[in-house]
């Protein structure tokens, strides 16, 4: 059993795990709720994501900096007041997506300052990490919780409300269940399932390559 | 002693999910054959077409696990039964395959398949597609009225439309679609319709679920072969009965709303064929009493409370994410009782030595 | 009497028409939907509903000032006392962790295990602003009982809201956790082990209340 090059592709991945392999919503299952509840369209989504990104990135590398000399909570704390200045601030961002973004999206613009990834990140990098992981840890989780926020209120969009940022598309069918928050939980789970999916069979083949004489089933899992 | 490893559910009487089935889907299709004589032909092509898309679906969903096809499994036969039989007999394809599709790719599969699924297939379809298009899954056509095979729902209309003919003399026919009495019974008035007619079916409702003589036969055929033990069918109606007595929906007093309340909807045919799915319901028969009373007050509170016309299956789906929890309470509760009683046998024991 | 009949019946919509988990997702995350003992969920849910309550006491008089003295925009407001609702929850927070140290060992001790779910946890802010934003409306659309009006979200409704929804999601936990039982017992497929499943389970369980409650909720 040769698991070299399987070690060597977790080593390389490590760096950009928060895209795919460990995708903070839909591998980790961290910050559920937005993935479930404002996902119904695609514009929604784009803007929790910007939102998220300006506020992450900032709340770890101050846990960074000042992590080692505060306890675990005030830590927190104090993370989860910054980034809700921050979203306070970034909002211009967002208000030119659509107008009434922000009404739509209600209570959900200031509960982003406490979500998972942010508790998450600031504890895995409060000690004895490299700055530069840091920064890279926070740039990818942020953008693999957009590609989530993206990939599911693309789908839901699509299929409920037959539009795209919008713009009408013509489809056989209009499921329009698809826009009440129930259907995010059943998106986001099968979206999750395939990325699991797709990320065992992609071990495996990298597995194989270096085992060739493993039988087909192998045992690998 | 040669243990043998067998998958949920685990049941220890003569018959084997074979014999469930088979017997299931006698019923149904005798209720279909219902809906024919009741609809005409469009009630066997929305069957077939709610079968097919289950069968479809269900052997795409096994050959992706890597397992083998297994023809004894009618499971998914039943699952596309029970789904077009709840559905009026206007319904569009389209919705008929969806709810279909949703049943068993998101209801069933993704916790394991057959005899693994915590929530009754059919009922996640059905709530599907009646959340999805309330308009169309709770209208109804007037019996004997001629459907043809090939019709539409028009939604300005709010009625359905066929063709007939050939194409240089096609006729479009136009035909109006009615509530059940489930939906003046929300709207706090008493029926217009003639409870014997009621009771042999002539009156707008689903497919399958208006037939109240041949379901009450279905129901003592089940109980009477042992594929549905008594306990769950009769506590759930009776505790329906009951409420209905006590907080009737109409003005015209207890008796009366309880006639209705039973013979409106999909009440009955969910009492009989819903509820008693051997996968999602309880183990112990205590358990199903429980269940079944439990599944009834539920009911009756979201037909009091809810949105749409017919909160029957969403009632069941919420009653069945309770069944974990009911069978691990009962389990201990068991336990309990059989404890107690052994240590008080054990202290008679004693004293009588 | 009204106030009375008023608490129980928020109190009743924040448990089953409009659960934190089941509706709105609030303080739905991985570490929490897959629990593994009821006893741990019911700790959590106690310390939980606690903090909830009192953080919505501590809150409601910088909301009733807020909304009173109409500062900027009614969306300006909502910014505003969610900043002052966060400082109170982090008071409360920072209060129960002494007093608990002080005081309360025994508690103390599953407070301190599980101070990361609970201060990062959505649903206390997300409830406290859900009935300050549209308490009033809540009560109004389930015709339960005639609400009174008087433009703003009373202390009782706000206290109300909190300790239902606190027990909501304690009971929605729990019920996942025996769903999750069930579950493991059976063939689930690999790729739907552990969270997906739960998701899935938790979707279809909010697939039969979005069916009580027909339409989307207030954010």
């Amino acid at each position: 059993m040769n698991l070299e090059k399987l070690r060597i592709h977790k080593a390389h991945s490590r760096w950009l795990e928060g895209f795919f392999v460990q995708n903070p919503v839909l591998t980790r299952g961290l910050a559920l709720p937005f993935a479930i509840v404002v996902t119904n369209n695609l514009k929604y989504g784009v803007a929790v994501s910007i939102l998220m990104i300006c506020s992450l990135i900032p709340c770890v590398l101050l846990s960074r900096l000042v992590g080692q000399r505060l306890p675990k909570w005030p830590m927190l704390m104090i993370c989860a007041l910054l980034s809700m200045v921050i979203i306070m601030m970034a909002l211009p961002l967002v208000t030119p997506i659509s107008a009434e973004i922000t009404d739509t999206l209600g209570i959900y613009i200031p509960i982003l300052s406490l979500n998972s990834i942010i508790s998450f990140l600031c504890l895995r990098h409060r000690k004895n990490q490299p700055f530069l992981l840091a920064l890279v840890d926070a740039l990818t989780y942020s953008g693999g919780f957009a590609l989530a926020l993206c990939l599911i209120s693309a789908l839901r969009e699509l299929w409920g409300a037959n539009t795209i940022w919008g713009i009408p598309v013509t489809l056989p069918l209009k499921i329009g269940g698809l826009q009440i928050a129930f259907s995010g939980f059943l998106v986001t789970a099968l979206l999750s399932a395939l990325f699991r999916a797709i990320e065992r069979c992609f071990r495996a083949r990298i597995y194989r390559l270096s085992n060739p004489s493993a039988g087909k089933e192998g045992s690998f899992s | 002693m040669k243990l043998k490893q067998a998958a949920a559910p685990h049941i220890r009487f003569q018959e084997s999910n074979i014999t469930i089935m088979s017997d299931t889907i006698l019923l149904l299709a005798v209720l279909a054959g219902m809906a024919c004589f009741f609809y005409g032909t469009r009630a066997l092509a929305v069957c077939g077409m709610a079968v097919i898309s289950a069968i479809l679906a269900d052997a795409v969903c096994v050959l992706l696990r890597g397992r083998k096809l297994n023809p004894r499994d009618l499971s998914p036969v039943v699952t596309g039964m029970l789904i077009a039989l709840a559905m009026p007999a206007t319904i569009s394809f389209k919705i008929v395959g969806a709810a279909a599709l949703f049943a068993i790719l998101i209801a069933k599969h993704p916790f394991g398949g057959t005899g693994h699924n915590p929530f009754n297939p059919a009922v996640a379809g059905f709530s599907f597609a009646a959340i999805c298009w309330p308009q169309q899954v709770f209208s109804y056509p007037m019996p004997f009225e001629k459907i043809g095979m090939m019709g539409q729902f028009s939604d300005r209309l709010q009625s359905y439309v066929y063709t007939i003919g050939t194409a240089p003399s096609v006729q479009e026919i136009a035909v109006k679609l009615y509530q059940n009495p489930v939906s003046v019974l929300r709207a706090h008035a008493l029926p217009s319709n003639d409870l014997f007619e009621m009771l042999l079916g002539n009156f707008p409702g689903p497919m399958g679920a208006t037939n109240i003589l041949v379901i009450l036969t279905c129901l003592g055929y089940l109980i009477f072969r042992n594929t549905v033990r008594w306990q769950l069918p009769v506590s759930y109606l009776l505790s329906c009965m009951g409420i209905a007595y006590l907080f009737p929906r109409t003005f015209a007093g207890g008796t009366l709303s309880v006639f209705y309340e039973m013979m409106s909807g999909l009440l009955l045919f969910g009492g009989v064929f819903l509820l008693t799915d051997p996968v999602t319901s309880p183990k112990r028969e205590s358990a199903m009493l429980f269940y079944g009373a439990f599944a009834g007050i539920i009911t009756m509170l979201f037909r009091h409370h809810g949105f749409y016309d017919e909160s029957l299956s969403f009632a069941i789906l919420f009653a069945n994410a309770f069944v974990p929890a009911i069978d691990h309470y009962d389990e201990m509760l068991c336990r309990l009782v059989r404890r107690k009683h052994l240590e008080l046998r054990k202290a008679k024991d004693s004293q009588g030595a | 009497m009204s106030q009375i009949a008023e608490f129980l019946t928020i109190t009743f919509i924040a448990i089953v028409f409009q659960n934190a988990v089941m509706t709105r997702g609030l303080g739905s995350s991985r570490e929490v939907l897959l629990f593994s003992s009821n006893r741990k969920i019911l700790w959590f849910g106690g310390l939980l509903t606690c903090y909830l309550f009192f953080s919505g006491l501590l809150s409601w008089p910088f909301y009733r000032f807020l909304r009173g003295s109409a500062i900027g925009s009614p969306r300006g407001t909502l910014y505003f006392y969610s900043i002052t609702t966060l400082l109170c929850c982090c008071a409360v927070f920072a209060a129960m962790f002494y007093v608990t140290r002080a005081f309360l060992p025994r508690i103390h001790y599953y407070f301190r295990k599980m101070r990361v779910l609970l201060l990062l946890n959505c649903a206390v802010l997300g409830s406290i602003l859900v009935v300050f934003r549209s308490g009033e409306t809540i009560l109004k659309s389930y015709n339960f009982i005639p609400a009174s009006s008087v433009g703003y979200t009373t202390l009782v409704q706000t206290l109300g809201f909190c300790i239902g929804s606190g027990i909501g999601y304690t009971a929605a936990l729990i019920l996942v956790n025996e769903g999750r039982r069930r579950l493991s017992l059976s063939d689930v497929p690999k790729a739907f082990k552990g969270l997906p499943a739960t998701l899935l389970y938790v979707g279809i369980f909010s697939l039969a209340i979005y069916g009580l409650t027909g339409h989307s909720l207030p954010t």
